[in-house]
């Protein structure tokens, strides 16, 4: 092709792209081409280079592999004796239809038994337990506050050993605010998990 | 008998209706493929990827609220794939494709004589188009959609996909208007 186009095949040139979809080029545009494709090499040429391009990008919806080769595992009914297959989650999908489950409480499985569920059941966990045995951890306070242990465990000792004797608001509220932030991050984390799974 | 909506298809499916969901794929395959091709060329990945996106709908399907289509869901999962493979092998094998650059560019005027078909051409074209351009083109005609249905599936306003078509076919046409190409055609 030439790279001596001048002004009017510019214009032309546009147009030859445009020429191959059927509702880009007016009829006028159309005639226009029409008449100076046949008067000039390099718009020929242009035309013929893009023609073959065409040609050759339409024959790529026959690259498209049939669908069955991608569903090896999903394409059994649900309760057959599926194949195992070399691919990764294949387990996955075959336990999905196994169980039977509904999606949205197989949505919830996932969350829990994702890092950050794990996460959160163990910090859930552990602040009820602690919660529960605010009492005897006190106590353990008290006891390792003897003459063993310096001026500051002394006052950390002495600060629990109040809120537990009877100041449980001041416990409740370090808890709850400690657990909403945490919980609350942990939750964000969760959403994203389950969205990206 | 009229075909089912993918919103239908979807429901079905989601009521373990293995069949609903197989019709679903059938009919965005297309697509999810060339999404796929349009960030891993043809690759021996390819394959895999697929086999992960379609896993990936199948356990995903209960998140799908509908806000968006179906296709434009899918598409996503396949791209986000493609792309995650796509940086996992540029990491694995920069090394390799370094050298053999290199040794490309030494064997230059060996190319330009080197028998290649039409269709390797264009996927040597497309390959060195802009991603964007290439997507678009890839949906137009691997997939066969509209541009209506590109706007859909890749967010962007119909005349923004009728540009990235246009300007990547104009760049297709600069690279295969070297003369490596023309020569080749005109033994064919």
């Amino acid at each position: 092709m030439s790279n001596h186009l001048n002004q009017n095949c510019e214009r032309f040139e546009a147009m030859i792209v445009a020429w191959f979809d059927a509702d880009d080029l007016s009829s006028v545009e159309r005639d226009d081409l029409n008449a100076h494709i046949p008067t000039c090499a390099s718009c020929r040429e242009s035309f013929e280079v893009t023609s073959r391009m065409e040609a050759a990008l339409m024959a790529r919806r026959s690259d498209v592999p049939a669908v069955d080769s991608f569903l090896p595992v999903i394409s059994a009914p649900v309760g057959a004796v599926r194949p195992v297959g070399a691919v990764r989650s294949v387990g996955a999908v075959r336990s999905v239809g196994a169980v039977h489950a509904h999606p949205k409480l197989l949505a919830a499985f996932r969350a829990l038994m994702s890092p950050a569920g794990i996460s959160i059941m163990l910090m859930s966990w552990t602040a009820m337990l602690a919660l529960h045995f605010r009492k005897q951890i006190g106590e353990v306070f008290v006891w390792t506050s003897s003459d063993r242990f310096s001026a500051l465990g002394n006052d950390v000792a002495n600060l629990l050993v109040t809120i537990s004797r009877g100041d449980t608001h001041v416990l409740t509220g370090i808890y709850v605010a400690v657990t909403v932030v945490v919980l609350g991050s942990m939750g964000l984390i969760t959403l994203r998990y389950v969205r990206n799974s | 008998m009229p075909h089912p909506e993918d919103s239908e298809l979807v429901a079905r499916a989601l009521r373990q209706d293995e069949r609903a969901f197989r019709d679903l794929i059938q009919r965005h395959h297309a697509m999810a493929y060339a999404a796929v091709r349009s960030v891993l060329g043809d690759r021996d990945e390819v394959q895999d990827v697929m086999q992960m996106v379609y896993l990936k709908a199948y356990q995903g399907l209960a998140g799908f609220r509908g806000d968006a289509r179906f296709s434009t869901w899918l598409y996503q999962i396949a791209r986000r794939e493609a792309l995650d493979v796509s940086s996992k092998r540029r990491v694995e094998t920069v090394d390799v494709e370094t050298v053999e650059l290199a040794a490309g560019a030494h064997h230059a005027a060996d190319a330009a004589t080197h028998e290649r078909s039409e269709r390797e051409w264009i996927a040597s074209a497309l390959g060195e188009i802009d991603e964007t351009y290439r997507t678009a083109i890839e949906l137009r005609y691997m997939a066969e959609k509209s541009y209506e249905e590109i706007s859909e599936i890749m967010s962007v306003p119909v005349g923004t996909v009728k540009t990235y078509v246009h300007r990547g076919k104009a760049e297709m046409k600069r690279i295969l208007s070297r003369p490596a190409w023309r020569a080749d055609a005109s033994k064919s």
